[in-house]
């Protein structure tokens, strides 16, 4: 089934997505607590280890395709501790599967989820967060009752962009996935080979659907942030 | 003879810089208001005492529990947080949370307890409260006043060792504000706990006639602003 490029795209980007999600949150939140959540008793230092981990964490959404598929197939490849360790607890490798596909589009979304996440928490209204306080929150507890409940559309929106970002990717993919055809060949590789090779109706049954979807995403996007801040 | 003081609390801090607030307050059960005028730092002084600011030196003792000690230009040496100092604040504006009814409002305090006990407690403050016909209705679908009442409800629903409330009415309209306040009262009188109550308004000091203090600038060091008692 997953034979299908249009197919194997929409599983890797819902899946990368929702794992970028899940992650993305959680590391907007360490990042959020670490950096402002502690008003009482601020560390400027811990401050600024929080700020050059959300540098580092945002590197994948500034460096070319083709350098980041280089850094995963270094971090994920046959011959790195990372690559032989889940070559010998499934029996294959890591990298050219649909697997490493999930893991490519996930090095931008995972950052694209939690910038926006950080973002937006940072833009609730600090009284919120006194006020679960006093009523004997922890910090952690206001975050997750509170703070992101005030930001699940901005969340939702980060998503959405991920999403449909995911759906398009091809350098990264191409380098750690390859271009397996009925395999790891994704909407986006299927297009580009396509096209190389004149089959323009080929290229189209695919070229359609990716934009409508894409159109699609962005409307829904732009719907979510068009609403009142989180105050 | 004087009823002994539930929470004293010495505090020394500069806001913003741009002045020196000295608090000396020592309250018994039983409201005492605290007046001044507007800036002077009387919500900084209930941040102080909740928890969401350090001062630069102070100590603030609740009952026999030490909440804060710390010295100028040191580290605190006792420092116990917000969540776990048992003051319940109101603030000016009520702070409710939009994405909750009034019910889960109420209740947020107190997830950690049984739902039978949560069940009761909401229904009792809402009942005391008259917002039982508002419960499943969410914040933005309130009037100020109304707002004011959860947040307050809220606040005692943890049942505190202290309520700060930082000019609770100033989102109610003067016609409502009569009645809330003697409803505030009769809830208050049951609890004999201390309640430090923020007003800039003379009618609701008057109203409350209880021991105030007033935030003055001194004189000599017209940079500097002092808590001190006065008359009744």
């Amino acid at each position: 089934m997953l034979g299908s490029p249009l197919l194997l795209s929409f599983a890797v980007a819902t899946l990368a997505t929702l794992l970028s999600l899940a992650l993305g949150v959680m590391v907007a939140c360490v990042l959020f607590y670490g950096g402002h959540a502690d008003a009482l008793q601020p560390r400027p230092t811990r401050a600024r280890l929080v700020e050059f981990l959300d540098s580092l964490l945002s590197l994948p959404l500034v460096l070319p395709p083709t350098v980041l598929g280089y850094y995963l197939l270094t971090l994920l490849g046959r011959h790195s501790p990372l690559g032989r360790a889940f070559e010998a607890v499934t029996g294959s490798p890591l990298t050219f599967t649909p697997a490493a596909a999930v893991l490519a589009v996930m090095v931008s979304a995972l950052p694209a989820i939690a910038r926006s996440t950080r973002a937006a928490l940072r833009e609730v209204d600090p009284l919120y967060f006194r006020a679960a306080a006093s009523l004997g929150a922890t910090a952690w507890r206001a975050l997750w009752t509170v703070g992101l409940p005030l930001c699940r559309k901005q969340v939702a929106a980060a998503a959405m962009l991920a999403f449909a970002r995911a759906l398009g990717d091809f350098g990264v993919t191409l380098m750690v996935a390859g271009d397996i055809p009925g395999y790891t060949q994704t909407a986006s590789l299927a297009v580009y080979d396509a096209v190389q090779a004149g089959r323009e109706q080929d290229a189209l049954r695919l070229i359609v659907p990716l934009s409508l979807m894409a159109l699609l995403l962005m409307y829904g996007v732009g719907r979510l942030q068009d609403v009142e801040r989180p105050r | 003879m004087s009823k002994p003081a539930l929470l004293q609390a010495q505090l020394s801090t500069s806001p913003d810089g741009q002045y020196r607030l000295e608090a000396s307050l020592s309250l018994a059960a039983g409201v005492t208001v605290l007046m001044g005028p507007s800036g002077a730092g009387k919500s900084t002084i209930l941040d102080l005492l909740a928890g969401h600011r350090l001062p630069d030196a102070g100590r603030i003792v609740l009952g026999d529990t030490v909440l804060l000690h710390k010295q100028a230009g040191q580290p605190p040496s006792v420092l116990v947080g917000p969540a776990k100092r048992q003051i319940g604040y109101v603030m000016q504006q009520p702070m409710l949370f939009p994405h909750l009814s009034v019910g889960q409002n109420l209740a947020y305090g107190i997830a950690q307890r049984p739902q039978a006990e949560q069940t009761t407690r909401v229904r009792d403050l809402a009942e005391a409260l008259q917002l039982e016909s508002l419960l499943l209705r969410k914040p933005s679908e309130l009037s100020g006043g109304q707002r004011q009442r959860v947040a307050l409800g809220r606040a005692l629903a943890i049942r505190p060792s202290a309520l700060l409330l930082d000019e609770p009415l100033s989102a109610v309209d003067l016609g409502q504000r009569t009645a809330l306040l003697a409803r505030l009262q009769a809830m208050l009188a049951d609890l004999h706990i201390p309640v430090l109550y923020v007003t800039h308004s003379q009618e609701e000091q008057r109203f409350w006639d209880a021991p105030t203090l007033t935030l003055t600038p001194r004189v000599a060091t017209p940079s500097c602003v002092t808590v001190e008692p006065s008359s009744r």
